[in-house]
């Protein structure tokens, strides 16, 4: 009952937590300079009368507090998310759902590709620490990360699609597509690659240093003396123990990612949240720009609930704290 | 994440008002690299374009990249050049311009009375939409009706409220509708010639309500066969189109058309490199020149607007003609468009594009020329201003390329940049708190459309000019349509501007399509209006 309890807590500090987001959002699109009924209206916005009436066609005469009661009610009750007026009057939430499957892709791929490759090159490296293979991978990570994404970017598509012709320089195939799985896989390739580089050399330096804390732990000694093979010691024993901080950041990162990378997005020219969120703040298509941060909140709000779930997992003191 | 507000829509706040006949340009707010477009429909821009040669193709398929997302494929609405590429595609003006000149196109005659203020026009016959609704003329008296609807919105609604009213002498099925207009206008026709003029199907807005946005239904070349924002827009022939070419071929050329947006403009370049797309279209100088360079075809579109530098006519030092004449013999045009354009521009001496029936190339407007520019400035004992525009990278790099120019025939000048939301509030405001201030001006092929920037007390007259000769001149320009007796007119404004400078023009923006010639024929001539688009019904893939 203590655990239903605490869980439901921490569901409705969430809840509040996206409102205030959500609220704040509708705030801040108002504040941006320029306004929708100029970009729609173009040379007519100086026509008093017909800013009026499309004010009103928008709802937008109304009290600022009646609006967004107006907005937030019809996202709970009918997952009505608006018009993108300046988006040829698509509803918000069908760009949305458009939008996600690209964004969502590059998230899990490159997520799961990099944990993949950092999880193995960390323990390598904590193992070794300081011999040549940790100094080789640490600063191979050091490099990655100072390489700003745009320009791993350009410098991929130049030598995988420029130079050897292997892989599309830009655009997103769908899995439902004509060509199927197989182009859908080498349309994300490279942004995809971009990602991965980022991400695995951020996750290996990280799960590299705690790793190499919890291997001059007591009870890490004690199984190396008890003859337990490194595998076994670096896999059973020190894993779990050393990946919070790892487990922090990765699921900021899910938060994060879910909002697009804009730059690769946009680079890449994939139909996703973040090139969405780009275009419909330039065409100060407000609600467009209010559903993209609504839907990264939201994602952010739940990855955390989640993060702080798996603690306990890993943790048996924070499940005990969790039932005092 | 870079946001900054559309040039064009400050673009568009000048269409309607502005402005010269001499010689005159500016730049009011950088350049857009992506996102341009936002004219609006009282007038049409004229082009130079390269003339198309090769024989066309019927059948194949092309891949067309544009810099930015579309807007709207609303009639009346589309203006960036993504959104005219499409709707030029779905649907069909009522006039349209060939070689310059205005004819009727959806409709088959439009004749103005006398007065020029009631205007007749008759449609084609056997015309259907993609959902085989008839054209008739209750299809087009919907149209209008639906373009000055408060609830529709439209950027157009002050121009077509000239319409006073509409009336059909055959009946809602008949083919005749009768316009009377609030007052008389030469420049219908060329109103039915952008946007406003695209006819859509009333079956479909009558089924679709706000949601025709996303599925228009036009009597153009394509049909609209996909529409996913962000991703593509698929157009495929319409087998009932009515339209064929000079040699009798049905249109449109092309089986389907893809247009993708891609907004890296080194990546369109990449694209078209290996063969993800055919052609794309593009604002942007510096990427027309490095496609050049890689061996694509560019067919540049210049003369729809261009960069000018108003001056104060009403304050010191400006108001004295010979600084103006100063500044104008200073400024090397050539220069500008090497460190700021690549080179790819044209120099405009100006308010018409060179290929405008109207355009006086002998109207003595100043060019280059240090002498007489230090002559000038030594008899007026110096000439100290500033010259104020908004922070952008190309804004800043006229700026000081024309401070240079002026320091070297002895002006002092004092450079100032401004946000661009307060700065064209303060051009616009006519309170005349400037001297010198860089903006872009739109040029048309209907000539009226100079009329208020050179009018004196005109709101749209930014630059305080007063000349009455000008005045009458433009006033009765506007009384006839006879076009020799509008040209003598026009070019007599234009000599009298070449010799007053009210204003500087600068260079003609350009816009370019790109293309792969292996797999692209030469697309045709840019649209009036419309920043570089092209009908996409004549564009044909080589070999089919």
């Amino acid at each position: 009952m203590q655990i239903v309890r605490t869980v439901l807590e921490r569901v409705a500090k969430l809840v509040i937590v996206v409102l205030i987001v959500s609220f704040l959002t509708f705030l801040l699109t108002k504040l941006l300079p320029g306004d929708l009924t100029a970009t729609l209206l173009g040379p007519e916005a100086s026509n008093p009368e017909a800013v009026a009436a499309l004010e009103a066609e928008l709802g937008l005469d109304k009290p600022m507090l009646v609006q967004y009661w107006d907005y937030i009610s019809g996202v709970v009750t009918d997952f009505d998310l608006g018009t993108a007026y300046a988006t040829s009057n698509f509803p918000v939430k069908d760009l949305l759902t458009s939008r996600l499957p690209a964004t969502i892709q590059l998230m899990l791929m490159a997520q799961v590709i990099s944990l993949a490759i950092s999880v193995p090159l960390a323990m390598l490296s904590a193992y070794r620490a300081n011999s040549l293979t940790d100094r080789s991978i640490t600063a191979g990570a050091f490099g990655l990360i100072s390489v700003p994404s745009f320009a791993m970017a350009v410098f991929l598509v130049y030598l995988f699609s420029l130079q050897l012709d292997l892989l599309p320089a830009l655009g997103y195939k769908r899995i439902t597509g004509p060509d199927g799985i197989g182009a859908n896989l080498r349309s994300v390739a490279l942004p995809v690659a971009v990602l991965v580089a980022g991400l695995t050399a951020v996750y290996t330096r990280l799960l590299r240093s705690d790793l190499i804390a919890t291997l001059q732990e007591d009870f890490i000694l004690m199984a190396r003396s008890k003859g337990l093979p490194t595998w076994h010691i670096l896999l059973r024993h020190a894993l779990r123990p050393s990946s919070f901080s790892l487990l922090t950041v990765f699921g900021i990162n899910f938060g994060s990612l879910i909002g697009g990378s804009v730059i690769l997005e946009y680079f890449f020219s994939i139909p996703g949240v973040g090139l969405l969120a780009v275009e419909s703040i330039g065409k100060r298509d407000y609600l467009a720009v209010q559903g993209v941060v609504l839907l990264i909140a939201v994602a952010f709000v739940v990855v955390n609930f989640l993060v702080d779930t798996l603690y306990a997992v890993l943790d048996p003191r924070v499940r005990r704290a969790g039932a005092r | 994440m870079q946001v900054r507000t559309p040039w064009y829509r400050f673009l568009a706040l000048l269409l309607g008002l502005v402005l010269i006949a001499a010689a005159c340009g500016g730049d009011d707010s950088g350049e857009a690299g992506g996102d341009d477009g936002g004219t609006d429909d009282s007038g049409e821009e004229t082009t130079t374009t390269e003339e198309p040669e090769g024989t066309p193709v019927k059948g194949g398929e092309l891949v067309f990249a544009t810099e930015s997302d579309v807007a709207t494929l609303e009639p009346g609405k589309a203006a960036q050049p993504s959104d005219k590429l499409i709707t030029l595609g779905i649907f069909d003006p009522l006039t349209t311009y060939v070689d310059g000149e205005i004819v009727p196109n959806l409709a088959e005659s439009l004749e103005g009375s006398d007065d020029l203020t009631t205007w007749t026009m008759t449609l084609r016959e056997g015309v259907t939409f993609h959902d085989e609704t008839p054209l008739n003329a209750d299809a087009v008296v919907k149209h209008f009706e639906r373009m000055v609807d408060p609830a529709f919105a439209c950027p157009c609604a002050g121009s077509v409220g000239i319409i006073g009213s509409m009336e059909m002498p055959d009946g809602p099925e008949g083919l005749t509708v009768v316009f009377t207009l609030t007052g008389p206008s030469v420049s219908f026709p060329d109103l039915l010639a952008g946007s406003s003029g695209y006819v859509e199907s009333p079956t479909a807005v009558a089924a679709l309500g706000d949601g025709f946005a996303n599925a228009p239904v036009g009597t153009g070349p394509f049909k609209l066969a996909e529409f996913t924002p962000g991703e593509r827009v698929v157009l495929e022939a319409y087998e009932g189109y009515w339209q064929t070419d000079d040699d009798g071929v049905q249109l449109p050329y092309l089986d389907r058309l893809t247009v993708v947006p891609i907004p890296d403009s080194g990546q369109r370049v990449t694209a078209l490199q290996t063969g993800e797309i055919d052609i794309f279209q593009t604002a942007d100088s510096a990427t027309v020149a490095s496609a050049e360079e890689e061996g694509f075809a560019a067919q540049k579109i210049s003369g729809s607007s261009s960069t000018i530098i108003l001056l104060n006519n009403a304050k010191p030092p400006f108001d004295d003609v010979r600084a103006r004449q100063a500044l104008a013999y200073a400024i090397n045009k050539d220069v500008i468009n090497d460190r700021v354009y690549e080179g790819v521009r044209e120099a405009s001496y100006s308010g018409f594009a060179t290929d405008s029936p109207y355009y006086n190339p002998d109207a003595g407007t100043p060019q280059y020329d240090p002498e007489k520019a230090q002559e000038l400035v030594d008899e007026l004992g110096g000439l100290d201003f500033t010259l104020v525009c908004i922070p952008t990278p190309e804004a800043d790099g006229i700026l000081q390329l024309v401070k240079q120019m002026g320091e070297q025939v002895g002006m002092n000048i004092t450079l100032e940049t401004q946000e661009q939301g307060a700065y064209v509030n303060r051009i616009f405001s006519k309170n005349g708190d400037y001297e010198a201030a860089c903006f872009r001006s739109a040029h048309f092929i209907e000539p009226d459309a100079i009329r208020p920037g050179l009018t004196t007390d005109d709101p749209g007259n930014l630059v305080f000019y007063s000349n009455s000769e000008v005045d009458q001149l433009l006033e009765e320009a506007r009384q006839t349509d006879d076009v020799e007796e509008r040209k003598e007119k026009y070019f007599r404004v234009q000599e009298i501007t070449g010799e007053e400078v009210p204003l500087i023009t600068s260079l003609y923006d350009l816009f370019g399509n790109v293309y792969n010639a292996d797999k692209v024929g030469p697309p045709p001539p840019g649209e009036p209006n419309s920043l570089g688009a092209i009908k996409p019904g004549f564009l044909y893939a080589v070999g089919g």
